[in-house]
């Protein structure tokens, strides 16, 4: 955790409305709130991001806890927004979208795979782990892999016990590595996460 | 910002997960896996600064250090203060602080043109002795010995009945001080309210004297002049009927400006202004 070194100060200063340490804090965490937003609700991320961040703000001075417990708070909050953002969008009629094309693998010979996937940004990862997850384990694999809280804060964010986490985040792994261990490497053809192929 | 240890971290973890494992049968490649959530982890945005306006806006949201904390301390303490400075008027207004404070007051307040007793003499006016209870029976506003405790009707004051018997009530306190003039909120230190007022309970009337002790004596129709149409106006307490066992005659003698019910069963104290 970025802040975590000197949290108890940085947190103090953030209390004060020292322009520095908020930015300091922002820095910290941003990247990854922004990233894990993005898989959640795409273009809304920034405004959801921001948001959360007004509303943490504001409750900055009862927040006790340490870096891990600012960065889960945040978390709770961006879920909460989340949830707000999505609940608004379904009361829009929403524009219907086409099957997702991943990324096309070239037939390169064996490691292929593992190869294309190195080259891979965060953006085709998240696009990779929702064409095969459910929603709830893509976010569940967002917040231990991305945001990088431990099982038990993720249980708290998504309103399961630390086990279940656990196990679907074990099944999610295992369903990545089968489907994508399972991708057919053809040339110009695309493939979709979940490994079927279509034809281009 | 990337975390090679994440995506490591998970796949460890999903190796001690046998019990649910769904997929003893397939051989995996994890390495994907890794590089997938290597990929997920790679957190390389230049772009995290928070804008200047945002960065305002966000330091605009923090409360101000302990804003309510300061807030509560401040009204407590000016509440204290009322309330203290209330009470301290209360009490020289009826003469019932100690002597040299009360001569203070006294010299202070009609300094400035109120007139409160001075510690060293009776209240103004004050009706009753200060030797006993159950002094200070009116004789404008007897109390009703033959009809003890009955309710009162409400709203009707010139006719509530007593409280049951006050034992040591109708007359003047102990220091001499006029009942019947002490709305509830101070049923002990009569004559808040009007020095000049007439006992309360037995003892209504401002020329009242108490000489005899009515203790005991329920008193209705004390005061014909009691602001009616109170409907706690009165005795009509009949749970006030004990008096106050420190507070002898007129003491309990309560009653205010509303013509309030006492604390202590009387029919009323007496404001007649």
């Amino acid at each position: 955790v970025g802040a975590a070194d000197d949290f108890p100060g940085l947190l103090k200063a953030v209390r004060r409305g020292d322009p520095e340490a908020v930015a300091r804090l922002y820095r910290d965490e941003q990247p990854r709130l922004l990233r894990v937003l993005q898989a959640e609700v795409g273009d809304a991320a920034e405004d959801v991001a921001s948001q959360a961040w007004l509303e943490i703000m504001r409750a900055i001075d009862k927040f006790e806890g340490d870096a891990r417990g600012f960065r889960s708070l945040l978390f709770t909050i961006a879920r909460r927004r989340v949830n707000d953002h999505r609940r608004r969008r379904s009361r829009r009629p929403a524009a219907p979208t086409e099957p997702m094309e991943l990324y096309v693998v070239h037939d390169a010979g064996p490691g292929v795979e593992s190869e294309a996937l190195s080259r891979v940004g965060a953006d085709d990862a998240i696009e990779i782990l929702q064409g095969i997850l459910d929603p709830q384990d893509v976010e569940i694999m967002l917040l231990r892999v991305v945001a990088d809280l431990p099982a038990e804060e993720v249980a708290e964010i998504v309103g399961l016990s630390p086990g279940a986490v656990r196990v679907r985040q074990h099944r999610a792994v295992k369903r990545l590595a089968t489907a994508l261990g399972r991708l057919p490497v053809a040339s110009s053809n695309s493939v979709t996460p979940s490994g079927d192929r279509r034809e281009a | 910002m990337s975390d090679p240890m994440s995506s490591h971290r998970i796949v460890d973890d999903l190796l001690v997960l046998d019990a649910v494992d769904d997929f003893d049968d397939v051989e995996f490649d994890y390495a994907v896996v890794e590089d997938l959530l290597q990929a997920l982890a790679e957190l390389d945005d230049p772009d995290n600064e928070p804008s200047p306006v945002f960065l305002a806006e966000m330091i605009a949201a923090i409360p101000a250090p302990a804003t309510p904390a300061r807030r509560g301390v401040r009204i407590a303490v000016v509440s204290g203060a009322l309330v203290l400075a209330a009470a301290g008027s209360a009490a020289a207004a009826n003469g019932s602080l100690p002597a040299p404070v009360q001569s203070a007051a006294h010299a202070v307040a009609r300094a400035v043109g109120v007139d409160i007793p001075d510690g060293r003499q009776g209240p103004p006016e004050s009706s009753g002795s200060q030797d006993g209870p159950g002094h200070g029976r009116s004789d404008e506003a007897p109390g009703r010995p033959d009809d003890p405790g009955q309710p009162a009707d409400p709203g009707r004051s010139d006719e509530a009945p007593g409280a049951p018997a006050d034992p040591g009530s109708g007359g003047v306190g102990p220091d001499g001080t006029p009942p019947g003039q002490i709305g509830n909120e101070h049923p002990d230190p009569p004559g808040i309210d009007n020095p000049n007022a007439g006992g309360g309970g037995g003892g209504g009337g401002p020329e009242s004297q108490g000489e005899e002790s009515t203790g005991g004596t329920p008193t209705t129709e004390s005061n014909p002049d009691t602001d009616g149409g109170n409907p706690n106006a009165g005795g009509g307490n009949p749970n006030a009927g004990g008096g106050n066992p420190n507070a002898s005659g007129g003491a309990n003698g309560n009653g205010n400006h509303n013509g309030n019910a006492t604390a202590n069963g009387r029919a009323n104290g007496h404001i007649d202004d």
